[in-house]
Parts: C-alpha cells; sequence; structure tokens
C-alpha cells in the first residue's frame, strides 16, 4: 500500500501537527478553512516538518480508508427498493383499514394487558365504573317517544319522556342539538337492532326506536348532512347503521356524498362498504366507487373501491362499458398499489377479456 | 463564464421548485411521487448505511427503516431545511440507533463471510480487483491485513465519531451540516471529528 511504501510518513508516524497551527490542520484536512486560511497553512507547512508528516499521514489514512470502501451493488440497491415498496404496500393496506376491524385484531387487547398491567386495572376500574354509572344517568333523561307503542315498550321513565311527536322531531330542534352518543343494542327476537341516540339540547333528548324508525333515521340522516358539525366517531356509527337502508334512495345518496366529501378516510371508507352492501346497486353507487377508485388520494378507500367493484362485476352489476374499461386500464398502469394495479388488470379480464392493458 | 454561473443557478433553482412539487405531492399521498423522491436520493443513503456497518443486510434495514420514518413523518416536513437535510436527520438518527445496538451485543462486531450469496456479505478486501491479489500473492496479504486492522480501528470509534468522520470525508458535508443532521452544535462535531481522526491514526500505527 501506498503509505507502507511512504518512508517520510513511517518515520515519523503518529506525528501531532505543531501547536500553534494544530487545530487549523485538523480543519485543512477536513477542509473546512478558506483559501486565504489554507494559504497560510501551506506556507507554514512547507518550514514545519512536524505538520508536513502530519499532512501525510493524514493523506495515507484517507487513502486507505477509501481502500476500504464498499460500493453497494445494484442488486443490493434493486432488493432495497423492491423491499420498502412492499412495505408501503402494507403500510397502506393497514392506514386504510377500519378502526373496527384493527380493535378487532385478536390478540391486540392481550398484548396490551401484558405490557400495562397497571395502566389495564385503571382501565378496568373505570369500565366498571361506568357500566354501573351511565344507565343511572341515562335513565333520568327524556326520551323523544316517535310512536306510542315504542315509547310504552321503552324502559325510561314516563315521568321523564317528553312526549315529541315525529314532527316534532324538526330539524329546528336538531339545529340546536348536538349528537353525544349513538348506540345500538341487537334486540333479543333477532329482528333490527335498537338504536338510541343522545342529544344534547336545552335539554337532553334520547331518540330510540329500530333501524326502521322514522326518527331515528332522521337523526342519523341529519349527521350526514351537516358532516361538518359532528365528530368523527358519531359520523361514523350513522354511516354504520344507515348501511341497513342503503337501499333507500335518499340514504343512498347520502351515502355517495359521504363517500366523496367526508374529511376523515375512515368515514369515507365505512360509507364505500354500506354502499357495497346495496342489494341492487343504482348508477349513482357505481360512479361513487369509480370516483373513489380514481380519485380518493387513500389507498385503503381504493382498495375497498375496487374490491367492491370486482365483487359487483362478479354479479353481473357492471357491464364493460368502455369508459369503466378505461378507468380500468389507466388504474392498472398508473395506480401506486400494486393489489390495484393487479385488481384493475384483472377486471378487465373479467368484463372483457378481449382487451388489452 | 456568467452565462454558465447563471444557467447552474437557474438549474438548481428549477430542482429545488420541482422538488418542493414533488414533496406537496407525496405529502398529499401520492405514492409515486414519494417513490421518485426515494429514487433521488437512495444511492446516498444506501452508500451511507453500508458503508457505517459493512454488512448488507443491516445497511438493508436501515435504507427501510429510514424511507419508512420518513414516509410516516412526511406531513411534518414544513420546508424549514432542505428535505436532503431532513432526510439525513432521520438516517443518521436511525443508523446511530443500529449501531449502538450492535456496539451493545459484541458478537455482531464482526463480518460475517458467506460464500453463498455471490460475494454480497464478504469481507470488503475479497471485493478489490482482482488484479491486486492475483498479480502478488504477498500483497494481498498486507491489503488482508489492512483490511482487519481498518475493521477493528474503525469499531474502536463511538457510534457518533464514526458518523461524523463517514459523513465528514466520504458524504462531503461541511460541519455546520452535519451538525444540523445530528442535532448537535458544530464545535460538538468538530471534537467528535478530531477525536475520531486521532483514534484511527492511532489504531493504524498500530500495525506499522
Amino acid at each position: 500500500m501506498e503509505w507502507e511504501s511512504n518512508s517520510e510518513s513511517r518515520r515519523m508516524q503518529g506525528a501531532e501537527p505543531c501547536a500553534e497551527f494544530s487545530e487549523r490542520m485538523y480543519l485543512l484536512v477536513s477542509d473546512e478553512v478558506d483559501v486565504e486560511a489554507r494559504a497560510a497553512i501551506d506556507i507554514h507547512a512547507r518550514r514545519c516538518a512536524a505538520c508536513t508528516a502530519f499532512l501525510d499521514e493524514f493523506q495515507n489514512l484517507k487513502d486507505a480508508m477509501s481502500a476500504s470502501r464498499i460500493e453497494p451493488n445494484a442488486d443490493l440497491l434493486a432488493n432495497c427498493r423492491t423491499s420498502l415498496s412492499d412495505a408501503l404496500d402494507e403500510e397502506e393496506a393497514r392506514k386504510g383499514r377500519s378502526l373496527w376491524a384493527r380493535w378487532l385484531d385478536w390478540d391486540m387487547p392481550l398484548r396490551w394487558v401484558a405490557m400495562h398491567p397497571a395502566a389495564a386495572t385503571i382501565v378496568l376500574l373505570c369500565v366498571g365504573f361506568s357500566i354501573g354509572a351511565v344507565p343511572r344517568m341515562w335513565r333520568g333523561r327524556a326520551p323523544v317517544s316517535p310512536s306510542p307503542s315504542e315509547t310504552s315498550s321503552s324502559n325510561v321513565p314516563t315521568e321523564a319522556a317528553m312526549p315529541v311527536s315525529t314532527a316534532a322531531l324538526s330539524d329546528q330542534i336538531l339545529g340546536g342539538a348536538d349528537v353525544t352518543g349513538i348506540s345500538s343494542v341487537d334486540s333479543n327476537d333477532g329482528g333490527s337492532p335498537q338504536v338510541e341516540v343522545q342529544l344534547k339540547s336545552q335539554r337532553p333528548l334520547l331518540v330510540q326506536g329500530d333501524l326502521a324508525n322514522d326518527n331515528v333515521k332522521r337523526v342519523l340522516m341529519y349527521v350526514l348532512q351537516n358532516n361538518q358539525r359532528f365528530d368523527p366517531d358519531v359520523r361514523m356509527e350513522s354511516v354504520d347503521l344507515l348501511r341497513a337502508r342503503s337501499s333507500d334512495n335518499d340514504v343512498c345518496q347520502e351515502l355517495c356524498k359521504i363517500a366523496r366529501t367526508d374529511r376523515n378516510p375512515a368515514v369515507r371508507l365505512k360509507a364505500l362498504e354500506a354502499l357495497s352492501t346495496t342489494k341492487d346497486p343504482r348508477e349513482s353507487v357505481r360512479q361513487t366507487l369509480m370516483d373513489a377508485l380514481v380519485d380518493d388520494t387513500n389507498p385503503g378507500i381504493r382498495i375497498e373501491a375496487i374490491n367492491s367493484l370486482r365483487e359487483m362485476a362478479a354479479n353481473g352489476q357492471v357491464s364493460a362499458d368502455p369508459h369503466i374499461v378505461e378507468i380500468l386500464r389507466e388504474r392498472a398502469q398508473k395506480d401506486p398499489s400494486t393489489y390495484i394495479r393487479l385488481q384493475s388488470a384483472a377486471m378487465i379480464q373479467d368484463l372483457a377479456p378481449q382487451e388489452k392493458y | 463564464m456568467g452565462m454558465s454561473v447563471a444557467l447552474e443557478r437557474d438549474a438548481r433553482q428549477v430542482k429545488v421548485s420541482d422538488e418542493h412539487a414533488l414533496l406537496r405531492d407525496a405529502q398529499g399521498g401520492n405514492r409515486l411521487a414519494f417513490e421518485e423522491l426515494v429514487r433521488r436520493y437512495d444511492r446516498e443513503v444506501l452508500r451511507l448505511a453500508t458503508n457505517l456497518v459493512r454488512r448488507p443486510e443491516d445497511a438493508r434495514d436501515i435504507y427501510q427503516e429510514s424511507f419508512l420514518r420518513v414516509y410516516r413523518n412526511l406531513h411534518r416536513f414544513r420546508f424549514e431545511c432542505s428535505f436532503y437535510t431532513w432526510l439525513y436527520r432521520i438516517v443518521t438518527n436511525v443508523a446511530l440507533d443500529h449501531l449502538r445496538r450492535r456496539s451493545s451485543r459484541r458478537e455482531d462486531q464482526a463480518p460475517v463471510p458467506d460464500d453463498h450469496d455471490g460475494g454480497a456479505t464478504r469481507d470488503f478486501f475479497d471485493q478489490q480487483p482482482e488484479t491486486r491479489a492475483a498479480s502478488n500473492p504477498e500483497r494481498k496479504l498486507l491489503g488482508d491485513e489492512l483490511g482487519r486492522h481498518i475493521q477493528s480501528a474503525l469499531e474502536r470509534l463511538s457510534p457518533r465519531e464514526r458518523m461524523v468522520f463517514e459523513m465528514k470525508h466520504y458524504q462531503g458535508l461541511k460541519l455546520r451540516a452535519i451538525g444540523d443532521m445530528l442535532g448537535t452544535s458544530e464545535e460538538t462535531v468538530k471534537n467528535s471529528l478530531f477525536r475520531a481522526t486521532r483514534k484511527l491514526r492511532a489504531s493504524l500505527d498500530e500495525m506499522r
């Protein structure tokens, strides 16, 4: 090696620059001095054996280090890019999963409890307290009774109930109210679940009924129509409950609007899921799914859209319209998600086997 | 001369505005824009990682972890510094974590020879041009010896010293930029660099 053959360096090995120039020498070899300082150091180094030896030795050190450099080869770079792309796909799919799906990871609560025993104890105590205390608080509130039969079947004490008819639950009341909670309980006879919507206005109100109940529908629709006023969890719960009535024209139109415009991706995803369960989807549903596939920036939503479209195509609910095929071809070529590209290509083959993409 | 400087400046400005547009697209969820950003910088990131940890599989881990962190936190990038600086801040953090973990596991410190992967994990002197070894076995022996010494000398540096030396002398960064990336002062970086240089010289002197 060069430094092995450099006899001068060998003679001066381990040399430090002279004290006066020490720091400047280190800065010089680190390329951190300006032109003028460099010239001054050069003049000094020509006269100073210690500094000359230091400079030579540092150069030899750099040469030796340079010889040991590893240049990553093209295979490694390609490998890294592929792994990263796969990891990003997973990341996007994870982001796109609904909140419920994440909560339903079977081992998540167990892992959490195992990792945080003290916090788990506190949470369990709070849950126990809530279970004991909240029903007592609710019993003190007045329900809006949509029909005499429902009022009579409810557990709400009659003295606390406010007899409000369907007509009385007007937009004016809703406009001044805030939805503080929506809950649903499966009925014992396997029928439609019972829904309770808590409204906070001048006086707390409670709207109760099953999903066929017009007052329940009215409140849930009001939440979607004024979605900017309500929290995402309230909007998501409303969308989820209205899924059962997605065949109603007005509900369907509202879900389409939410799927396009809600600012929260989890709510948009829920709306798409609700639309995809429509038994006889209208053209507006197909168009909403196509728009989500093309325009939505969230890959999880685009994945839901392409999955729903493929399912509809399998049921003969999507035809080989040239416009649809054109959109699918564009997605098959340009969508950043590998899954969507593959599914789009597969759907073209399902719809129009003769098409090339 | 003046014209070429002006052209260079214009080209730099176009590159910066183009990069800002890409960043905004990527922040808006455009995956293609993000991948374009990755391709602009990933060779340098991989080179840095490879020479710091010297094992391809570790370098790949650093590469992936760094860009995933960039992806997850891109919405926090506020254009207050260059994207390059911000990216390197993340890469150096990931690499330093990796080096610290490794230095706490002694058994991981030596390179692992593996003849079945096309040379990807061989010691670096095995990857030098064939002429050096074939033409002179004695020189090959000296080369192997020096390679081991350099490896051992590098292992004696702290992770931060190793990082600073690499970024200064092989990535060509200024001390102030390194300080920005490592979240420390220029003076601290300078001290780390000088310490690293002294240690390396002392280690390599031992073999002569």
